[in-house]
């Protein structure tokens, strides 16, 4: 059954994920090594805009980097991977996880984040592209918002 | 508000090989989704300017031709959702909030869209919807 849960936050990591210039759509990007909640449980997730929620370009990991604006979010699905190895989430648009938007026809009701109940393993968790992305001089990346129990 | 604490979803498609009014167009078979214990929480569909291709390369339906179709979903005893408008099922023309139902034990071979208009439709594009369901 559903049950009500209130959208408030326990914890929550920020991950950046690198989308290099692609070739080929369909690639798997997957999460690399860092600080991810690898022992939570996924509560959950959404994605925060480049230039209204976060800067355009900051620095990740020591270098000066993009954020994918939020029109190239149409081209992206993620897939969730819990920790026995079952795909429980299956190319989820990630359009579907923005809270706010600039440029996507959202009016300004939603801005709860998507709840999710997942043992997660982030590790086989991964993202992947419908059509080939075309990344900017500086490192890409795409920001997420974990929450977790 | 309430909304479903996603457990399990998976990204559907409807493949419009051809473009005919009022014509039905089934799910294919989905053999993880055709379990019995499958309980169908909501399902969101999209347009292209949330999903400009389907998880296949297909190109998803303009946001204008979102009006033009309407989903059934079919229990094995009934059409207990009938013709709800495709339009609805955006959670972007929805505040943001996913539409929700008391968890249907849908079949979904059974389940179509139908197309009422097919103003702005064109052949090879796709309605996809994301199903979020629960297994018991």
């Amino acid at each position: 059954m559903v049950k009500e849960q209130a959208n408030v936050i326990t914890n929550s990591v920020a991950v950046y994920l690198r989308v290099p210039n692609l070739v080929l759509p369909n690639v798997k990007l997957y999460f690399s090594q860092g600080d991810l909640p690898l022992k939570k449980k996924l509560k959950g997730l959404f994605v925060p805009i480049s230039g209204l929620e976060l800067p355009a370009q900051f620095y990740v990991k020591g270098q000066l980097s993009d954020l994918v604006q939020e029109n190239q979010y149409s081209i992206f699905l993620i897939t969730l991977v819990d920790k026995k190895g079952v795909i429980r989430v299956e190319n989820m648009p990630l359009t579907e996880l923005i809270l706010r938007s600039v440029d996507l026809p959202f009016p300004d009701g939603k801005t709860m984040y998507r709840q999710f109940d997942i043992d997660i393993d982030m590790y086989r968790s991964y993202v992947i592209n419908t059509l080939q992305y075309g990344a900017t001089a500086n490192p890409n990346y795409l920001p997420f918002q974990f929450i977790t129990d | 508000m309430v909304q479903p604490i996603i457990k399990n979803s998976y990204l559907a498609e409807i493949n419009l090989v051809t473009v005919t009014q009022n014509q039905r167009y089934n799910f294919d078979n989905i053999p993880e989704l055709n379990q019995k214990n499958i309980k169908l929480v909501s399902v969101t569909a999209y347009t292209a300017t949330r999903l400009l291709l389907s998880q296949t390369g297909k190109t998803v339906i303009a946001d204008a031709a979102a009006a033009n179709f309407v989903l059934t979903l079919t229990t094995a005893e009934s059409e207990v959702i009938y013709q709800i408008p495709y339009y609805d099922l955006v959670s972007a023309n929805n505040a943001g909030l996913m539409r929700m139902f008391k968890n249907l034990s849908v079949n979904l071979t059974k389940c179509y869209a139908t197309c009422l208009s097919t103003t702005g439709v064109v052949a090879a594009q796709s309605l996809v919807f994301n199903l979020i369901y629960e297994t018991m």
